[in-house]
């Protein structure tokens, strides 16, 4: 918001000019004026804590306890935790979770970057190449998991029929384990793709022409231009973007449920997707709980250190 | 003076909104018991539930003033997340259907209701059910379901294809003639023999021609690193690796179903719940099917599967009475043989394969019958302990990691058998 001077009490409905009063009920006004900010953030905080904080809250006290859902809680301490640190299947799920993250993300802003700075000159071939790339965003994931569990088909698939045509043998994409991961991070990246490189974009249209012409008098090749230009100007929205990435890539579900369950042979299986195996399906919310409150606690702390490792190198623009 | 107006005005506006919301008490008498009955599943299953329903409400239902609303809750682990979530919220449907081995745990928590008095009171024939399906709705010596749309896995075969082969149409009758039959169908038409997916329900059937369930009897321990499981895991495992039979890992049955359309494998495992689903798309797609029973090894056998109807608790007893009503008139001879003939799930009641329209339809389509054939004689039960769920994942994965992804097999069953034990799956909770 721009500062034009005034105090937010300028604003407030109540400011009005009320001739002689009392002041007891002067003092009742001054209240009144002081509550009304609160007030009018009242309904947001509301729902904030309904939906955000008490649920949070709630998955924190069910870790500590093993229950069905409709029978008796028993408080168990920290065994929810002590089981799961030494279930080995967890270590698996994790080590599926993070694989997923690292490829899916990397690949997705590496890929975005370049796709970035071949599509952002404003023609029309380029508008309509940019929205083709962003459709795959818009697609619901349900339909996205069928289309590509038909394309994955080996028996069927037009994956495999391509590679036959070329000779090669087939791949049995979402069937063989050690395959699965890298065919469920192809199809993270295919869609998630588009919108990473639409933000780019506009991130790259809102540097300041003068650097580019200031580059071009000093006939400064196209790598170095990109390098010391462009990449520190959209160094804010490539922050943020990896960020919320990682974010999604962590909380990945639908695309498991929808594809391969999981399977085969826990090849599939992230976090999220176990969490909900042992809440709905094992009916152990404990247990769940505590896989919850890894998530949390993972998500937080990659947040925090990847601000503190990349926060002070990003240039935000302004002075400083 | 402004202030005053406008509360005189909203006092007025809800003096009409609420004459308007409360309905006279003179309604109140003739106002019908309104139930609600979930059910699972889309398709056929799914206009047989709302035709019954609608079918209730025209006749009984119209008699004792009970209205019935019926509503899809997806699959039935689906059905069962939500049935929990609503009693947790206390708000349940009056009825409701359940997957067979999932009775014994919402019974236990008090979320259904014994219906052995309404049984007694009623003096309802138990002995005219099936005796296989009886197993999964007892839990402790107390009735709590009533059985509904319960079904059998079978062999069905693209007799087509079979012709083809020079093979005989009626099926094999063993496992040996099984493998036979793979082996001369891969040869002389290049289809698949079977395409199997990983369903342990359909192991569960294995199991039993082998005379062991997937669980010990007290189902305490599983019997996964048996020598009957390790048997049926290598039978399979040769045949794939000979390129006789085609598994697709995970529970999906899509990819079966592919390969049944494309006419790429002569047989395939399913449930009786699917029969008129799969005559019908034989019919669109230019073959014939033929079903028989799954073929013999030490004996015959097989799992029940499907959904019997329950009553939930968190009602009043004047509900508890009408849904009661629904609940015996779904299951009654004439409203079972509709069920029967519309979906293919078995027919439940002796009364109700003896009827003549029944009758007829086994002689119009034998496959119909093939079914009943097997349940009568080799009909088991499932597993009832609530653990199971967690030793079916197990399970499956072993399936995949034997069957498409080339693991050996005592390996892969002594870790999986060590996981189940490490991990409690099956310790009472």
């Amino acid at each position: 918001m721009r500062d034009t001077g005034k105090t937010i009490e300028a604003y407030l409905p109540l400011a009005m000019p009320i001739p002689r009063m009392a002041a007891a009920e002067k003092y009742l006004r001054r209240a009144a004026r002081a509550a009304t900010p609160y007030m009018m953030v009242a309904p947001a905080i509301w729902s904030l804590c309904v939906f955000v904080v008490y649920p949070i809250l709630y998955m924190i006290w069910l870790s500590a306890f093993r229950w069905d859902m409709i029978g008796p809680k028993i408080y168990v301490g920290l065994g929810n935790f002590a089981e799961l640190f030494s279930n080995p299947d967890f270590y698996v799920v994790m080590g599926n979770t993070f694989r997923f993250m690292f490829f899916s993300v990397s690949i997705s802003i590496v890929g975005a970057l370049l796709l970035a700075v071949y599509l952002k000159a404003k023609t029309r071939t380029n508008a309509i190449l940019q929205s083709f790339i962003f459709t795959p965003y818009i697609i619901s994931m349900v339909s996205v998991a069928f289309m590509w569990v038909w394309l994955m088909n080996s028996e069927y698939g037009l994956l495999n029929f391509i590679l036959g045509k070329a000779g090669a043998s087939g791949v049995r994409w979402l069937e063989d384990a050690s395959v699965a991961m890298y065919s469920m991070i192809i199809v993270a990246v295919w869609k998630g793709l588009g919108y990473n490189v639409i933000i780019l974009i506009s991130a790259m249209h809102a540097i300041p022409n003068q650097l580019y012409e200031a580059a071009a008098l000093d006939n400064t090749k196209p790598l170095k231009t990109f390098f010391r230009i462009t990449l520190p100007m959209i160094s804010p929205t490539l922050f943020f973007l990896t960020l919320m990435n990682i974010i999604a890539a962590f909380k990945v579900f639908e695309q498991v449920a929808l594809m391969t369950g999981g399977g085969p042979i826990n090849a599939t299986n992230t976090l999220v997707f176990d969490i909900y195996q042992f809440g709905f399906k094992f009916y152990q919310l404990g247990y769940a709980s505590a896989q919850g409150v890894v998530l949390m606690a993972l998500i937080a702390v990659c947040t925090a250190a990847y601000f503190g490792a990349l926060a002070r190198r990003v240039h935000y623009g302004g002075e400083a | 003076m402004i202030m005053r107006k406008i509360f005189a005005l909203l006092a007025a506006l809800a003096a009409i909104i609420s004459a308007a919301a409360l309905p006279g008490p003179s309604f109140a008498a003739a106002k019908p018991i309104e139930l609600t009955f979930w059910y699972s599943w889309t398709d056929k299953i799914q206009e047989n539930n709302i035709n019954l329903a609608k079918m209730f409400n025209e006749t009984r239902g119209k008699e004792l003033n009970i209205q019935v609303t019926a509503e899809y809750q997806g699959t039935y682990n689906e059905l069962h997340q939500k049935l929990q979530a609503a009693f947790v919220a206390g708000k349940t449907p009056s009825v409701t259907v359940m997957e067979i081995a999932s009775i014994k745990r919402f019974a236990e928590s008090g979320v259904i209701l014994p219906l052995s008095p309404y049984i007694e009171r009623d003096k309802i024939d138990m002995d005219d059910f099936y005796k296989g399906l009886l197993i999964n709705c007892n839990a402790g010596g107390t009735w709590y379901g009533l059985p509904y749309l319960r079904s059998t896995p079978i062999l069905y075969m693209n007799t087509t294809l079979l012709e083809k082969a020079g093979l005989d149409p009626s099926g094999p009758k063993t496992w040996d003639e099984l493998a036979e039959y793979c082996k001369t169908v891969k040869e002389k038409t290049g289809a698949y023999g079977i395409t199997l997916n990983s369903d342990v329900w359909i192991f569960e059937a294995f199991m039993f021609e082998n005379g062991v369930a997937t669980l010990t009897p007290d189902e305490s321990h599983s019997n996964i690193n048996s020598p009957e499981s390790r048997s049926v895991f290598a039978f399979f495992k040769d045949l794939v690796d000979k390129g006789y039979v085609r598994c697709v890992a995970g529970e999906d049955y899509g990819k079966v179903a592919a390969d049944i359309m494309n006419q790429k494998t002569a047989m395939f495992f399913n449930s009786t719940a699917d029969l008129t689903y799969n005559l019908e798309l034989a019919r669109e797609n230019g073959y014939e099917i033929n079903t028989c029973f799954i073929p013999s090894n030490k004996s015959y056998g097989v799992p029940t599967g499907g959904c019997n109807l329950v009553l939930t608790s968190r009602q009043t007893d004047e509900e508890r009475e009408a849904a009661w009503e629904f609940i015996k008139w779904m299951t009654e001879t004439k409203q079972a043989a509709y069920a029967h003939a519309y979906t293919g799930y078995v027919a439940t009641r002796k009364s109700t394969a003896a009827s003549p329209e029944i009758q007829a339809l086994y002689k119009e389509k034998p496959q119909f019958k093939v079914a009943l054939d097997q349940l009568e004689q080799y009909g088991h039960g499932r597993p009832m302990n609530p653990g199971y769920a967690q030793v079916i994942v197990e399970w499956t994965a072993a399936m995949d990691a034997i069957w498409s992804n080339g693991a050996d097999i005592d390996s892969t069953l002594a870790a999986a058998e060590a996981k189940i034990v490490r991990m409690n799956m099956l310790a009472a909770k």
